[in-house]
């Protein structure tokens, strides 16, 4: 539960999720995006020049909140992991809210990535290109151009820490309660 | 031990990637390569040119910048070696629309008029370019070229590849040839070859009359102070009798000495009269004897430059050497121990030893004197003078010992052994031709990289040839030039490639691509203008601020007056390399470039009425046609302030 806390608040330092872009027209690098527990960074200013061509923009509509509320949650769950160390009757919870709370974000997180793609700009110059839902991982194609959506280090550590809570938990003698991986 | 199980499954997996390997070999870019044209088999595949060609192969293979000056082109050409791909051109002294350099930016306005007169000098005459240096070596910072029409000194900032300063050199008409850089970039120097008829205040320091018409004139050379940053500001000028030609500032065992030629010591006003004497002269001035006229006191300002002291050629401690028939080029060895000098009109390049020659003045030995200037004997001063050919130019020194001379005439450049201490490096009998390397044709000067440093790099000889005649395919009365490049070292030179380059460069120097560092695209300022139009009624005059990024102009339409004088700022807002915009009127005579993340200023006046296009030069999207915007000059008759453009951002 101890090493479970150390990757949460480790976590934080590091995305959780990318998305990078290929294209012809930038030979010298990938344009790349990533997004943290409380910020997101990256090219999104060339990202938006090419975006403007199929009318799509960095960022879509979101609550900003999310960047505090998704931070505190993960410090929550690092108390309760350590918490859980010391008493046993907290490891049910230490192990089943990690996955709702992740659960949840990326349910969000598709919803926002939704937002994206169908937000298109009426005055964008590729009309013909449809409104479409980018994926949470896995690859669109525009044309010539690719993008790559990815987890990133972030997510990795979370969900390893969320293993280990698991597994702290079935090592208690407790009832096991699993989650999605 | 493996069970026989494993052991054909570990050879299957073997065999397996043995065969993606081959794959993979044969099919990867740039793998097999066939050879379908190129140099010398001794020069070996590196000059030979892969068919098919891998992207960016020759970027791969460049070695050095080579800087060469334009001449009537105004500016600077960039190539590589050694490939002899033309990179680029820096524009220097004339408007050049391909390189975004117009005098609609204020800013190259101001650099290119004449500060006395206020009148834009839009021609120029580049020849001698130099390279900066730190302890005798090039250091990749900057390059200067003085123009020789106009009297100006230009300074190109390679992180950049732009001229960023150029400094106006009083008390001349122009006519400055030869030039130099010191050691550690601390001056410039460059010689005045056309003689003048100078302010008064400078003929009565140096208690000489002239005659308007006859003569005989007056001529020198400027000193120029570069300071850390490269900012150039006139520092001294030396007068005296004698025009000065080509110019090398010592280093080495020559160091703290100023290096010229004179062909017209007879002073003479026509060619016929330049070629009377048998003898002219190389001239040896020690710069701390010109530094401490200054300082003390001995010289005079004139009234077109109050600040910019004038030290007459008999306050300072000169030399003469003399050398047959009209000399042109004087060049410094590796070690900075001989100065060899061509005899253009003679059969024979002389070398001087330097350190005899310094130690011959500090013993007094003389053979007269011309003009108050001392002159050396030249049996104790001569290494060697040799009798080798016809239209000696140029020299230039590689790193084995060997002094590469041109020849106008001949038409070919002679490989010659050189005295100690470079004896060691060759191991030959010295001051012996080595070799003749014809060249195509009639050779002016000549490029081995850092010739004129403490250490050459060899390896490669460029021959600028001033006529091309037949070597390339025909294309009209005005000939193209010839850049004919070959490999030396001990070794016999091979020709492995000639490059037509367009009129003319006259010398050239070379560097590392390692030294070089240039930007890519510029620094974003921190604060960018918002995009807004103010109107001065007061001096009819509206200033446009203006943002650039693909595809848009904002504003993309504004309202002046007719009449007025409009004031742009374009930002670019771009990060991304390679993308350079352009801003260009229809009808107005305004193009410039706005190169990613540059500030650049327009101004011109709205003196035509109606609805002019202002669109992007440079190809930048693939919504470029449609980048573009509209001026609307409206008559004064007509204008009233709700006319005024105001600009509304979008998000």
């Amino acid at each position: 539960m101890i090493v479970a806390a150390v990757l949460y608040i480790g976590s934080l330092a590091l995305p959780y999720w990318m998305v990078t872009m290929k294209a012809p027209t930038y030979p010298e690098k990938n344009l790349t995006i990533r997004v943290w527990a409380y910020k997101y960074a990256g090219d999104v200013k060339e990202w938006n020049i090419v975006g403007r061509l199929v009318g799509v923009r960095v960022p879509p509509p979101f609550p900003k909140a999310i960047f505090v509320i998704f931070p505190a949650a993960v410090v929550a769950l690092a108390a309760l992991s350590v918490a859980a160390a010391f008493k046993p009757r907290l490891s049910k919870a230490a192990a089943i809210l990690p996955w709702v709370t992740i659960g949840g974000l990326g349910i969000w997180f598709q919803y926002i990535l939704y937002r994206y793609g169908h937000n298109l700009d009426p005055d964008r110059p590729l009309r013909y290109i449809d409104q479409f839902t980018p994926p949470l991982i896995g690859v669109v194609k525009v044309g010539s151009i690719v993008t790559y959506h990815l987890f990133h280090a972030g997510a990795v550590m979370f969900v390893l820490a969320a293993l280990l809570a698991v597994f702290a938990a079935r090592g208690a003698g407790r009832e096991m309660v699993g989650g999605r991986q | 031990m493996l069970n026989n199980r494993t052991a054909k499954t570990l050879a299957a997996v073997f065999f397996g990637v043995f065969i993606v390997a081959v794959i993979f070999a044969i099919a990867r870019p740039g793998g097999p390569v066939t050879v379908v044209s190129g140099g010398s088999a001794q020069a070996g595949g590196k000059y030979q040119r892969p068919y098919p060609m891998p992207h960016q192969w020759w970027k791969k293979t460049d070695e050095f910048y080579v800087f060469a000056s334009g001449g009537q082109q105004c500016g600077i050409y960039v190539y590589t070696l050694p490939m002899m791909k033309y990179l680029a051109e820096i524009p220097v002294y004339c408007n050049d629309n391909a390189w975004g350099w117009n005098t609609e930016d204020p800013k190259v306005k101001k650099m290119l008029t004449n500060p006395w007169t206020g009148q834009l000098m839009d021609r120029g005459d580049t020849h001698h370019p130099a390279l900066s240096k730190t302890k005798g070596v090039y250091d990749g910072r900057w390059l200067f070229i003085p123009d020789k029409i106009n009297p100006r000194v230009a300074r190109i900032d390679l992180k950049k590849f732009r001229t960023e300063e150029i400094v106006w050199i009083p008390n001349t008409n122009g006519g400055l040839h030869g030039d130099h850089i010191s050691p550690e970039s601390d001056l410039f120097a460059v010689n005045f070859e056309h003689e003048q008829d100078p302010a008064p205040e400078i003929k009565q320091h140096l208690g000489v009359q002239v005659d308007p018409e006859k003569g005989p004139y007056l001529a020198g050379f400027a000193g120029i102070k570069v300071d850390q940053d490269g900012r150039m500001s006139n520092a001294w000028q030396v007068w005296g009798p004698f025009q000065t030609d080509l110019m090398r500032i010592g280093w080495g065992k020559s160091d703290g000495w100023i290096i010229n030629t004179t062909y017209n010591s007879e002073r003479a006003t026509n060619t016929v009269g330049m070629f009377k004497k048998d003898h002219d002269y190389v001239f040896l001035w020690n710069r701390a004897s010109i530094e401490k006229a200054v300082a003390d006191r001995k010289y005079v300002t004139t009234k077109q430059a109050p600040d910019v002291p004038v030290v007459s050629w008999k306050d300072v401690e000169v030399y003469a050497v003399p050398i047959p028939l009209n000399p042109h080029g004087v060049d410094i060895s590796p070690t900075g121990k001989y100065a060899m000098v061509s005899g253009k009109a003679t059969s024979t390049v002389t070398a001087v030893d330097l350190e005899k020659a310094l130690q011959a003045a500090r013993d007094k030995k003389f053979i007269g004197e011309d003009n108050g200037i001392p002159i050396l004997d030249p049996k104790v001063v001569y290494a060697a003078q040799m009798d080798i050919g016809l239209g000696a130019t140029h020299i230039e020194f590689d790193d084995k010992g060997y002094a590469y001379i041109g020849y106008f005439v001949d038409s070919d450049v002679k490989k010659v052994t050189m005295g100690a201490p470079y004896t060691d490096l060759h191991k030959k009998e010295p001051w012996k031709v080595a070799e003749v390397i014809p060249a195509h044709y009639s050779v002016g000067h000549l490029l081995v990289p850092g010739s004129d440093t403490a250490k050459p790099y060899g390896k490669y000889l460029v021959v600028m040839n001033k006529l091309t005649k037949d070597t390339f395919t025909p294309h009209g009365p005005l000939i193209t030039e010839n850049h004919e490049l070959f490999t030396i070292g001990d070794g016999p030179a091979q020709l492995v490639d000639q490059m037509p380059l367009g009129p003319e460069t006259h010398y050239s120097q070379a560097i590392p691509v390692s030294l070089v560092k240039p930007d890519m695209v510029y620094e974003i300022p921190d604060k960018i203008e918002t995009p807004r139009v103010e109107y001065d009624y007061d001096k009819k005059e509206a200033r446009v601020y203006m943002g650039v990024v693909r595809s848009f102009f904002t504003p993309d339409a504004f309202n002046v007056p007719q009449g007025w004088k409009v004031k742009m700022v374009l930002t670019s807002e771009e990060e991304a390399f390679d993308i350079t915009h352009g801003f260009t009127i229809d009808g107005y005579n305004v193009a410039l470039s706005v190169d990613p993340g540059e500030v650049r200023e327009v101004e011109f006046t709205a003196d035509k009425a109606g609805v002019y296009w202002f669109y992007c030069m440079w190809f930048c999207s693939e919504l470029h046609m449609e980048m573009r915007g509209r001026m609307i000059v409206i008559p004064e008759s007509e204008w009233s302030k709700d006319k005024e453009t105001k600009v509304v951002l979008a998000e």
